[in-house]
Protein backbone atom coordinates (compact mmCIF):
# COMPACT_ATOMS: atom_id res chain seq x y z
CA UNK A 1 0.00 0.00 0.00
CA UNK A 2 1.38 3.33 -1.10
CA UNK A 3 2.58 5.93 2.05
CA UNK A 4 1.18 8.57 2.13
CA UNK A 5 2.89 12.12 2.32
CA UNK A 6 1.24 12.49 5.99
CA UNK A 7 3.35 9.89 6.74
CA UNK A 8 6.02 10.45 5.35
CA UNK A 9 5.80 13.59 7.09
CA UNK A 10 5.02 12.51 10.07
CA UNK A 11 8.38 10.28 10.45
CA UNK A 12 10.50 13.12 9.24
CA UNK A 13 8.70 15.52 11.96
CA UNK A 14 9.74 13.04 14.38
CA UNK A 15 13.57 13.16 13.50
CA UNK A 16 14.30 16.28 12.24
CA UNK A 17 11.99 18.28 14.44
CA UNK A 18 11.89 16.07 17.89
CA UNK A 19 15.07 14.44 18.52
CA UNK A 20 14.54 10.41 17.20
CA UNK A 21 17.06 8.75 16.67
CA UNK A 22 18.52 5.87 17.25
CA UNK A 23 20.26 6.53 20.40
CA UNK A 24 22.87 3.21 20.06
CA UNK A 25 24.02 0.86 18.42
CA UNK A 26 25.64 -1.84 20.47
CA UNK A 27 27.92 -4.97 19.07
CA UNK A 28 27.88 -7.53 21.75
CA UNK A 29 30.87 -9.75 21.92
CA UNK A 30 31.85 -12.62 24.02
CA UNK A 31 35.39 -12.55 25.16
CA UNK A 32 35.20 -16.01 26.55
CA UNK A 33 37.79 -17.46 24.15
CA UNK A 34 40.20 -14.63 25.36
CA UNK A 35 40.58 -16.16 28.75
CA UNK A 36 44.48 -17.08 29.27
CA UNK A 37 46.53 -17.33 32.35
CA UNK A 38 49.04 -14.65 30.90
CA UNK A 39 47.68 -10.85 31.55
CA UNK A 40 49.50 -10.11 28.50
CA UNK A 41 48.01 -12.36 26.39
CA UNK A 42 44.89 -11.61 27.84
CA UNK A 43 44.78 -8.32 26.79
CA UNK A 44 46.29 -9.35 23.23
CA UNK A 45 43.26 -11.67 22.46
CA UNK A 46 40.72 -8.96 24.04
CA UNK A 47 42.40 -6.21 21.16
CA UNK A 48 42.51 -8.85 18.57
CA UNK A 49 38.61 -10.39 18.77
CA UNK A 50 36.95 -6.54 19.00
CA UNK A 51 38.67 -5.95 16.15
CA UNK A 52 37.65 -8.45 14.07
CA UNK A 53 34.43 -8.33 15.17
CA UNK A 54 34.34 -4.60 15.50
CA UNK A 55 36.01 -3.24 12.36
CA UNK A 56 32.69 -2.55 10.34
CA UNK A 57 30.82 -1.92 13.25
CA UNK A 58 31.24 2.79 12.60
CA UNK A 59 31.33 2.39 8.54
CA UNK A 60 28.02 -0.19 8.91
CA UNK A 61 26.11 2.28 11.09
CA UNK A 62 27.36 5.19 9.26
CA UNK A 63 25.99 3.96 5.97
CA UNK A 64 22.96 2.62 7.32
CA UNK A 65 21.97 5.38 8.93
CA UNK A 66 22.64 7.30 5.74
CA UNK A 67 20.51 5.02 3.36
CA UNK A 68 18.03 5.08 6.02
CA UNK A 69 18.21 8.78 7.18
CA UNK A 70 17.77 7.84 10.69
CA UNK A 71 20.34 9.40 13.22
CA UNK A 72 22.44 7.16 14.77
CA UNK A 73 24.29 8.78 17.67
CA UNK A 74 26.26 6.27 19.31
CA UNK A 75 27.95 3.37 18.34
CA UNK A 76 29.42 0.93 21.01
CA UNK A 77 30.82 -1.99 22.52
CA UNK A 78 29.53 -4.38 25.10
CA UNK A 79 31.84 -7.24 26.28
CA UNK A 80 31.59 -10.75 28.70
CA UNK A 81 32.19 -9.26 32.06
CA UNK A 82 36.03 -8.99 32.26
CA UNK A 83 36.59 -10.46 35.88
CA UNK A 84 35.90 -14.03 34.56
CA UNK A 85 37.67 -13.39 31.17
CA UNK A 86 41.17 -12.34 33.80
CA UNK A 87 40.32 -14.60 36.68
CA UNK A 88 42.83 -17.36 34.86
CA UNK A 89 45.52 -14.96 35.49
CA UNK A 90 45.78 -14.87 38.70
CA UNK A 91 46.09 -10.92 38.79
CA UNK A 92 45.84 -8.66 41.96
CA UNK A 93 44.65 -6.09 39.17
CA UNK A 94 42.05 -6.25 36.37
CA UNK A 95 43.48 -2.54 35.25
CA UNK A 96 45.51 -3.79 32.26
CA UNK A 97 42.26 -5.46 30.98
CA UNK A 98 40.61 -1.98 31.13
CA UNK A 99 43.43 -0.17 29.33
CA UNK A 100 43.19 -3.06 26.62
CA UNK A 101 39.71 -2.25 26.60
CA UNK A 102 40.00 1.10 26.18
CA UNK A 103 42.88 0.71 23.94
CA UNK A 104 40.52 -1.50 21.24
CA UNK A 105 37.44 0.81 21.57
CA UNK A 106 39.39 4.20 20.31
CA UNK A 107 41.08 2.28 17.33
CA UNK A 108 37.22 1.24 16.45
CA UNK A 109 35.97 4.64 16.85
CA UNK A 110 33.42 4.00 19.31
CA UNK A 111 32.60 6.45 22.24
CA UNK A 112 32.45 3.68 24.95
CA UNK A 113 32.98 -0.04 25.39
CA UNK A 114 30.72 -1.49 28.78
CA UNK A 115 31.99 -5.07 30.47
CA UNK A 116 34.36 -4.03 32.56
CA UNK A 117 32.29 -6.07 35.26
CA UNK A 118 31.51 -8.80 37.81
CA UNK A 119 28.74 -10.69 39.42
CA UNK A 120 28.58 -10.63 42.91
CA UNK A 121 24.77 -10.73 44.37
CA UNK A 122 25.51 -13.41 46.50
CA UNK A 123 29.02 -13.44 47.63
CA UNK A 124 32.59 -12.65 46.14
CA UNK A 125 34.61 -14.83 43.78
CA UNK A 126 38.42 -13.76 43.86
CA UNK A 127 38.14 -12.50 40.55
CA UNK A 128 34.80 -9.92 41.26
CA UNK A 129 36.61 -9.00 44.66
CA UNK A 130 39.79 -8.23 42.15
CA UNK A 131 37.48 -6.38 40.03
CA UNK A 132 36.04 -4.20 42.12
CA UNK A 133 39.36 -3.36 43.62
CA UNK A 134 40.30 -2.55 40.59
CA UNK A 135 37.47 -0.32 39.74
CA UNK A 136 38.53 3.43 41.04
CA UNK A 137 42.42 3.03 38.97
CA UNK A 138 40.44 1.38 35.61
CA UNK A 139 37.69 3.60 35.40
CA UNK A 140 39.98 7.15 36.43
CA UNK A 141 42.99 6.00 34.07
CA UNK A 142 40.87 4.77 31.07
CA UNK A 143 38.12 7.68 28.80
CA UNK A 144 36.03 5.04 27.30
CA UNK A 145 35.55 1.71 29.83
CA UNK A 146 32.54 1.49 31.27
CA UNK A 147 32.06 -0.96 34.52
CA UNK A 148 28.96 -2.32 36.30
CA UNK A 149 28.81 -4.52 39.22
CA UNK A 150 25.76 -6.65 40.49
CA UNK A 151 25.25 -6.84 43.65
CA UNK A 152 22.04 -7.83 44.19
CA UNK A 153 19.20 -10.15 43.02
CA UNK A 154 15.47 -10.96 43.42
CA UNK A 155 16.94 -14.92 43.50
CA UNK A 156 20.11 -14.09 45.47
CA UNK A 157 19.18 -11.28 47.49
CA UNK A 158 20.88 -7.90 48.59
CA UNK A 159 24.58 -8.55 49.14
CA UNK A 160 25.59 -6.06 51.96
CA UNK A 161 29.56 -7.03 51.78
CA UNK A 162 29.79 -6.50 48.54
CA UNK A 163 27.54 -2.80 48.38
CA UNK A 164 30.06 -1.74 50.92
CA UNK A 165 33.14 -2.23 48.78
CA UNK A 166 31.09 -0.54 45.59
CA UNK A 167 30.28 2.48 47.17
CA UNK A 168 33.89 2.94 48.77
CA UNK A 169 35.59 2.01 45.15
CA UNK A 170 32.88 4.89 44.01
CA UNK A 171 34.36 7.49 46.24
CA UNK A 172 37.87 6.21 45.73
CA UNK A 173 37.03 6.97 41.70
CA UNK A 174 35.92 10.31 42.24
CA UNK A 175 38.62 11.12 44.51
CA UNK A 176 41.02 9.92 41.44
CA UNK A 177 38.84 12.46 39.15
CA UNK A 178 38.57 15.12 41.43
CA UNK A 179 40.01 17.31 38.60
CA UNK A 180 37.30 16.40 36.11
CA UNK A 181 34.29 16.18 39.62
CA UNK A 182 34.20 12.91 39.49
CA UNK A 183 33.84 12.25 35.86
CA UNK A 184 34.98 8.71 36.80
CA UNK A 185 31.96 7.85 38.44
CA UNK A 186 29.52 8.30 35.34
CA UNK A 187 31.03 5.21 33.78
CA UNK A 188 29.97 2.79 36.58
CA UNK A 189 26.74 1.53 37.31
CA UNK A 190 25.62 -0.99 41.07
CA UNK A 191 22.65 -3.45 39.95
CA UNK A 192 20.56 -5.78 41.04
CA UNK A 193 18.70 -8.11 38.26
CA UNK A 194 21.53 -6.58 35.93
CA UNK A 195 20.10 -7.38 32.63
CA UNK A 196 22.76 -9.45 29.59
CA UNK A 197 22.10 -7.73 26.42
CA UNK A 198 21.53 -3.70 27.48
CA UNK A 199 23.27 -1.77 25.15
CA UNK A 200 23.05 1.13 27.15
CA UNK A 201 25.89 2.76 29.03
CA UNK A 202 27.21 2.50 31.32
CA UNK A 203 25.81 -0.96 32.54
CA UNK A 204 25.93 -2.65 28.73
CA UNK A 205 27.46 -6.26 29.25
CA UNK A 206 27.62 -9.25 26.86
CA UNK A 207 26.00 -11.67 29.17
CA UNK A 208 27.35 -15.49 29.61
CA UNK A 209 23.86 -16.59 27.57
CA UNK A 210 24.44 -14.51 24.83
CA UNK A 211 26.15 -15.63 21.47
CA UNK A 212 29.39 -14.97 20.18
CA UNK A 213 28.19 -11.49 18.84
CA UNK A 214 25.10 -9.88 18.28
CA UNK A 215 23.89 -6.23 17.61
CA UNK A 216 21.30 -4.59 20.66
CA UNK A 217 19.52 -1.35 19.91
CA UNK A 218 18.62 1.14 21.98
CA UNK A 219 15.97 3.80 20.59
CA UNK A 220 15.31 7.03 21.77
CA UNK A 221 11.95 9.65 21.74
CA UNK A 222 11.34 11.64 24.78
CA UNK A 223 10.53 14.32 22.48
CA UNK A 224 8.17 12.38 20.04
CA UNK A 225 6.17 11.16 23.21
CA UNK A 226 5.93 14.63 24.41
CA UNK A 227 4.90 16.43 21.08
CA UNK A 228 1.94 13.83 20.49
CA UNK A 229 1.41 14.55 24.26
CA UNK A 230 1.31 18.30 23.44
CA UNK A 231 -1.41 17.83 20.41
CA UNK A 232 -3.82 16.07 23.08
CA UNK A 233 -3.94 18.93 25.69
CA UNK A 234 -7.14 18.68 28.02
CA UNK A 235 -7.32 14.74 26.61
CA UNK A 236 -7.92 12.26 29.32
CA UNK A 237 -5.04 9.61 30.18
CA UNK A 238 -6.51 6.49 29.20
CA UNK A 239 -6.08 8.82 26.26
CA UNK A 240 -2.81 10.00 26.71
CA UNK A 241 -1.41 6.21 27.04
CA UNK A 242 -2.55 5.05 23.89
CA UNK A 243 -1.45 7.84 21.85
CA UNK A 244 1.91 7.05 23.89
CA UNK A 245 1.68 3.31 23.14
CA UNK A 246 0.65 4.05 19.53
CA UNK A 247 3.98 6.61 19.01
CA UNK A 248 6.19 4.12 20.57
CA UNK A 249 5.24 1.16 18.00
CA UNK A 250 6.39 3.18 15.31
CA UNK A 251 9.93 4.37 16.99
CA UNK A 252 10.53 0.69 18.09
CA UNK A 253 9.44 -0.49 14.49
CA UNK A 254 12.44 1.70 13.23
CA UNK A 255 14.89 0.34 15.65
CA UNK A 256 14.34 -3.02 14.88
CA UNK A 257 14.74 -2.39 11.29
CA UNK A 258 18.03 -0.57 11.80
CA UNK A 259 19.37 -2.94 13.95
CA UNK A 260 18.65 -6.21 12.15
CA UNK A 261 20.51 -4.34 8.52
CA UNK A 262 23.59 -3.75 10.71
CA UNK A 263 23.22 -7.19 12.03
CA UNK A 264 23.03 -8.59 8.83
CA UNK A 265 25.67 -6.32 6.99
CA UNK A 266 28.01 -7.13 10.07
CA UNK A 267 26.98 -11.02 9.81
CA UNK A 268 25.97 -11.18 12.95
CA UNK A 269 22.89 -11.96 15.02
CA UNK A 270 20.07 -9.30 15.84
CA UNK A 271 19.65 -9.35 19.59
CA UNK A 272 17.34 -6.66 21.15
CA UNK A 273 15.56 -3.02 21.17
CA UNK A 274 15.85 -1.83 24.32
CA UNK A 275 12.53 0.35 24.55
CA UNK A 276 13.50 3.06 26.82
CA UNK A 277 13.06 6.59 26.21
CA UNK A 278 16.37 7.95 26.61
CA UNK A 279 16.97 12.37 27.10
CA UNK A 280 20.12 14.03 26.49
CA UNK A 281 20.23 17.44 27.80
CA UNK A 282 18.85 19.21 24.91
CA UNK A 283 16.19 20.90 25.59
CA UNK A 284 13.31 19.10 24.35
CA UNK A 285 14.61 15.60 24.16
CA UNK A 286 13.80 15.08 28.23
CA UNK A 287 11.84 12.81 29.99
CA UNK A 288 10.80 15.24 32.50
CA UNK A 289 9.35 16.96 30.06
CA UNK A 290 6.80 14.53 29.34
CA UNK A 291 5.67 14.46 32.98
CA UNK A 292 5.13 18.30 32.36
CA UNK A 293 3.68 18.10 29.91
CA UNK A 294 0.81 15.77 31.18
CA UNK A 295 0.38 18.09 33.43
CA UNK A 296 2.82 18.48 36.36
CA UNK A 297 4.20 21.80 36.73
CA UNK A 298 7.72 20.35 37.72
CA UNK A 299 9.09 16.77 37.71
CA UNK A 300 9.05 15.37 40.93
CA UNK A 301 6.00 17.30 42.04
CA UNK A 302 3.42 14.53 43.96
CA UNK A 303 1.47 12.85 41.22
CA UNK A 304 5.06 12.52 39.43
CA UNK A 305 5.39 8.62 40.10
CA UNK A 306 1.65 7.68 38.84
CA UNK A 307 2.79 9.83 35.57
CA UNK A 308 5.85 7.59 34.85
CA UNK A 309 4.16 4.94 35.24
CA UNK A 310 1.25 5.28 32.51
CA UNK A 311 4.48 6.61 30.26
CA UNK A 312 6.77 3.46 31.08
CA UNK A 313 3.82 0.97 30.66
CA UNK A 314 2.30 2.57 27.48
CA UNK A 315 6.24 2.78 25.85
CA UNK A 316 6.30 -1.22 27.01
CA UNK A 317 2.98 -1.83 25.97
CA UNK A 318 3.54 -0.09 22.20
CA UNK A 319 7.19 -1.27 21.92
CA UNK A 320 6.71 -4.80 22.96
CA UNK A 321 4.53 -5.68 19.58
CA UNK A 322 6.98 -3.84 17.61
CA UNK A 323 10.56 -5.26 17.60
CA UNK A 324 10.98 -8.85 17.51
CA UNK A 325 12.76 -9.32 20.60
CA UNK A 326 12.94 -6.53 23.05
CA UNK A 327 15.54 -6.28 26.43
CA UNK A 328 17.82 -4.53 28.21
CA UNK A 329 16.07 -2.04 30.44
CA UNK A 330 13.06 -1.14 28.10
CA UNK A 331 11.77 1.38 30.62
CA UNK A 332 11.94 5.14 30.72
CA UNK A 333 15.50 6.71 31.91
CA UNK A 334 15.28 9.52 34.67
CA UNK A 335 18.72 10.49 34.91
CA UNK A 336 19.45 13.68 36.26
CA UNK A 337 22.04 15.81 34.66
CA UNK A 338 21.91 13.85 31.37
CA UNK A 339 17.99 15.48 31.53
CA UNK A 340 17.86 19.23 31.54
CA UNK A 341 14.38 19.48 32.92
CA UNK A 342 14.88 17.09 35.21
CA UNK A 343 18.02 18.74 36.20
CA UNK A 344 16.07 22.27 36.40
CA UNK A 345 13.24 20.50 38.63
CA UNK A 346 16.23 19.19 41.27
CA UNK A 347 17.68 22.46 41.47
CA UNK A 348 14.31 24.16 42.15
CA UNK A 349 13.91 21.09 45.11
CA UNK A 350 10.51 19.46 43.29
CA UNK A 351 12.64 16.73 42.41
CA UNK A 352 14.63 14.64 45.50
CA UNK A 353 16.78 11.88 46.01
CA UNK A 354 13.56 10.31 48.04
CA UNK A 355 11.12 11.37 45.05
CA UNK A 356 13.64 9.84 42.59
CA UNK A 357 14.30 6.67 44.40
CA UNK A 358 9.86 6.51 44.46
CA UNK A 359 9.76 6.90 40.61
CA UNK A 360 12.33 3.93 40.25
CA UNK A 361 9.84 1.58 41.62
CA UNK A 362 7.89 1.89 37.96
CA UNK A 363 10.53 2.66 35.73
CA UNK A 364 13.88 1.27 34.95
CA UNK A 365 17.51 2.37 35.50
CA UNK A 366 17.56 3.72 39.02
CA UNK A 367 19.30 6.46 40.47
CA UNK A 368 20.95 7.88 37.37
CA UNK A 369 23.44 10.99 37.37
CA UNK A 370 22.55 12.09 40.46
CA UNK A 371 25.41 14.07 41.87
CA UNK A 372 26.08 14.21 45.37
CA UNK A 373 28.35 16.21 48.06
CA UNK A 374 31.85 15.22 48.06
CA UNK A 375 32.18 14.56 51.47
CA UNK A 376 29.34 12.28 51.56
CA UNK A 377 30.52 8.79 54.01
CA UNK A 378 30.65 5.34 52.61
CA UNK A 379 28.64 4.29 54.23
CA UNK A 380 25.78 6.56 53.39
CA UNK A 381 26.42 5.68 49.88
CA UNK A 382 26.49 2.14 50.55
CA UNK A 383 23.10 2.32 52.41
CA UNK A 384 21.60 5.04 49.14
CA UNK A 385 22.54 2.04 47.07
CA UNK A 386 20.89 -0.95 49.34
CA UNK A 387 18.03 1.07 49.23
CA UNK A 388 17.58 1.17 45.36
CA UNK A 389 18.64 -2.22 45.15
CA UNK A 390 15.81 -3.96 47.88
CA UNK A 391 13.23 -1.64 45.18
CA UNK A 392 14.75 -3.83 42.38
CA UNK A 393 15.02 -7.27 44.70
CA UNK A 394 11.32 -7.25 45.83
CA UNK A 395 9.79 -5.84 42.19
CA UNK A 396 11.81 -8.77 40.64
CA UNK A 397 12.76 -5.91 38.30
CA UNK A 398 16.04 -4.33 37.15
CA UNK A 399 17.47 -1.88 39.52
CA UNK A 400 20.62 0.24 39.10
CA UNK A 401 22.78 3.44 40.62
CA UNK A 402 24.84 6.01 39.22
CA UNK A 403 25.78 8.21 41.61
CA UNK A 404 28.99 10.67 41.78
CA UNK A 405 29.81 11.85 44.75
CA UNK A 406 31.42 15.49 43.35
CA UNK A 407 35.04 16.26 45.17
CA UNK A 408 35.22 19.33 46.64
CA UNK A 409 31.57 20.31 46.16
CA UNK A 410 28.06 20.69 48.46
CA UNK A 411 24.41 20.45 48.60
CA UNK A 412 22.73 23.19 46.01
CA UNK A 413 26.12 24.22 43.74
CA UNK A 414 26.21 22.54 40.52
CA UNK A 415 28.36 20.72 38.30
CA UNK A 416 28.48 20.65 34.51
CA UNK A 417 30.28 17.06 33.20
CA UNK A 418 30.07 18.34 29.61
CA UNK A 419 28.62 16.70 26.61
CA UNK A 420 25.71 13.41 26.96
CA UNK A 421 26.81 13.14 31.06
CA UNK A 422 25.02 17.31 30.97
CA UNK A 423 24.96 19.51 34.39
CA UNK A 424 23.21 19.92 36.93
CA UNK A 425 22.98 20.30 41.05
CA UNK A 426 24.77 18.87 43.84
CA UNK A 427 21.68 16.87 45.71
CA UNK A 428 21.77 17.07 49.37
CA UNK A 429 22.07 13.30 51.46
CA UNK A 430 20.24 12.65 54.54
CA UNK A 431 22.59 13.84 57.67
CA UNK A 432 21.78 11.08 59.65
CA UNK A 433 24.15 7.48 59.63
CA UNK A 434 23.26 4.49 58.26
CA UNK A 435 26.87 3.31 59.72
CA UNK A 436 26.27 0.51 62.05
CA UNK A 437 23.80 -1.00 59.52
CA UNK A 438 25.99 -1.21 56.84
CA UNK A 439 29.04 -2.45 58.66
CA UNK A 440 26.61 -5.49 59.87
CA UNK A 441 27.57 -6.55 56.32
CA UNK A 442 26.54 -10.19 54.99
CA UNK A 443 23.53 -10.47 52.55
CA UNK A 444 20.34 -9.32 53.28
CA UNK A 445 18.37 -13.06 51.96
CA UNK A 446 16.01 -12.71 48.81
CA UNK A 447 12.50 -12.70 49.47
CA UNK A 448 10.03 -14.79 49.24
CA UNK A 449 9.24 -13.67 45.55
CA UNK A 450 12.13 -15.30 44.69
CA UNK A 451 10.67 -19.04 45.01
CA UNK A 452 9.31 -18.39 41.72
CA UNK A 453 9.99 -22.44 40.63
CA UNK B 1 14.52 -2.92 -8.66
CA UNK B 2 14.32 -0.98 -5.45
CA UNK B 3 11.63 1.33 -3.94
CA UNK B 4 12.78 4.72 -2.41
CA UNK B 5 10.89 7.64 -0.99
CA UNK B 6 12.29 11.25 -2.18
CA UNK B 7 11.27 14.63 -0.92
CA UNK B 8 12.47 17.61 -2.17
CA UNK B 9 11.45 21.47 -1.36
CA UNK B 10 12.15 24.58 -2.41
CA UNK B 11 14.95 26.76 -0.34
CA UNK B 12 12.51 27.52 2.03
CA UNK B 13 12.32 24.03 3.33
CA UNK B 14 9.49 22.20 5.38
CA UNK B 15 7.87 24.23 7.84
CA UNK B 16 9.13 21.90 11.39
CA UNK B 17 10.27 24.17 14.07
CA UNK B 18 14.41 22.91 13.64
CA UNK B 19 13.37 20.96 9.98
CA UNK B 20 15.78 21.24 7.16
CA UNK B 21 14.50 22.26 3.95
CA UNK B 22 14.21 19.03 1.93
CA UNK B 23 14.99 15.49 1.96
CA UNK B 24 14.86 12.55 -0.93
CA UNK B 25 14.35 8.84 0.60
CA UNK B 26 15.34 5.45 -1.14
CA UNK B 27 15.30 1.56 -0.82
CA UNK B 28 17.03 -1.04 -2.33
CA UNK B 29 15.70 -0.97 -5.54
CA UNK B 30 12.82 1.79 -4.85
CA UNK B 31 12.87 4.93 -3.61
CA UNK B 32 9.89 7.31 -2.21
CA UNK B 33 10.39 11.02 -2.45
CA UNK B 34 8.76 13.80 -0.89
CA UNK B 35 8.94 17.04 -2.45
CA UNK B 36 8.21 20.66 -1.18
CA UNK B 37 8.16 24.00 -2.79
CA UNK B 38 6.41 27.12 -2.61
CA UNK B 39 5.77 27.24 -6.12
CA UNK B 40 3.02 23.87 -5.86
CA UNK B 41 2.60 21.49 -8.66
CA UNK B 42 4.58 23.13 -11.46
CA UNK B 43 7.39 21.73 -9.18
CA UNK B 44 5.97 18.01 -9.57
CA UNK B 45 6.65 17.81 -13.31
CA UNK B 46 9.91 19.67 -13.02
CA UNK B 47 11.19 17.25 -10.15
CA UNK B 48 10.06 13.83 -11.71
CA UNK B 49 11.93 15.19 -15.15
CA UNK B 50 15.27 15.79 -13.26
CA UNK B 51 14.56 12.30 -11.82
CA UNK B 52 14.39 10.98 -14.37
CA UNK B 53 17.80 11.87 -16.38
CA UNK B 54 19.60 10.82 -13.30
CA UNK B 55 17.73 7.33 -13.82
CA UNK B 56 15.21 7.66 -10.84
CA UNK B 57 11.77 6.07 -12.45
CA UNK B 58 8.73 7.94 -10.37
CA UNK B 59 6.22 5.79 -10.05
CA UNK B 60 3.75 7.13 -7.66
CA UNK B 61 3.13 11.51 -6.06
CA UNK B 62 1.23 12.50 -3.56
CA UNK B 63 0.62 15.78 -2.21
CA UNK B 64 -0.35 17.94 0.71
CA UNK B 65 -0.09 20.91 1.63
CA UNK B 66 2.08 22.00 5.19
CA UNK B 67 1.42 25.13 6.47
CA UNK B 68 2.12 27.89 3.80
CA UNK B 69 4.29 24.76 1.45
CA UNK B 70 2.78 22.81 -0.69
CA UNK B 71 4.70 18.92 -0.32
CA UNK B 72 5.26 16.80 -2.97
CA UNK B 73 6.25 13.10 -2.20
CA UNK B 74 7.20 10.64 -4.55
CA UNK B 75 7.67 6.96 -4.93
CA UNK B 76 10.11 5.96 -7.68
CA UNK B 77 12.43 2.59 -8.80
CA UNK B 78 16.06 2.91 -8.78
CA UNK B 79 17.69 -0.05 -9.97
CA UNK B 80 19.03 -2.91 -8.11
CA UNK B 81 22.90 -2.38 -7.03
CA UNK B 82 22.54 1.55 -8.04
CA UNK B 83 24.98 3.14 -5.30
CA UNK B 84 22.23 5.42 -3.01
CA UNK B 85 25.22 7.29 -1.72
CA UNK B 86 26.72 8.54 -5.28
CA UNK B 87 22.86 8.85 -6.40
CA UNK B 88 22.19 11.38 -3.58
CA UNK B 89 25.26 13.53 -4.30
CA UNK B 90 23.95 13.81 -7.87
CA UNK B 91 20.62 14.34 -6.95
CA UNK B 92 21.82 17.40 -4.21
CA UNK B 93 23.91 18.66 -7.00
CA UNK B 94 20.91 18.64 -9.83
CA UNK B 95 18.48 20.13 -7.22
CA UNK B 96 20.86 22.92 -5.78
CA UNK B 97 21.21 23.65 -10.15
CA UNK B 98 17.15 24.08 -9.94
CA UNK B 99 16.74 25.78 -6.87
CA UNK B 100 15.58 22.99 -4.72
CA UNK B 101 17.09 21.09 -1.91
CA UNK B 102 16.67 17.46 -2.90
CA UNK B 103 17.09 14.25 -0.72
CA UNK B 104 16.75 10.91 -1.10
CA UNK B 105 16.50 7.40 1.49
CA UNK B 106 15.17 4.04 1.74
CA UNK B 107 11.46 3.99 1.67
CA UNK B 108 11.81 1.11 4.47
CA UNK B 109 12.08 3.52 7.53
CA UNK B 110 8.44 4.81 6.73
CA UNK B 111 7.15 0.97 5.68
CA UNK B 112 7.94 0.15 8.82
CA UNK B 113 6.25 2.54 10.81
CA UNK B 114 3.36 3.05 9.25
CA UNK B 115 2.49 -0.49 8.10
CA UNK B 116 1.97 -3.90 10.02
Amino acid sequence: MWLTAEEVLETLRMIEAEHLDIRTVTLGLSLSDCASESMTRVCDNIRRKIEFYGSRLVPTAQAVASEFGVPIVNRRLAVTPAAYIAAPTGATSYVPVARALDAAAEALGVDFVGGFSALAGKDFQECSRVLVASLPEALATTKRVCGSVEVASTKSGIHMTAISAVAQAILEAARLTADRDGLACGKFVVFSNMPEDNPFMAGAVHGFGEGEASINVGISGPGVVRAVLQRLKGADLGACSEAIKRTAFKITRMGALVGQEIARRLGVHFGVVDLSLAPTPTVGDSVAEILETLGLERAGTHGTTAALMMLNDAVKKGGAMAAPSVGGLSGAFIPVTEDSAMAEAAKLGALTLDKLEAMTAVCSVGLDMVAVPGDVPWETLAAIIADEMAIGVVNGKTTGVRIIPVPGKKAGEVVDFGGLLGYGPIMPVKPFSAAEFIHRGGRIPPPIQGMSN
Amino acid sequence: MSRVVVLATGQEGLCFPSGPSARVVVNEGCALLPVAGADGHPAAGRICQLLTTLGIRPTTVDTMQQADCFVLVILADIGDGENLEALRHRLVEKGREAGLVLRIQREDVFRAMHRI
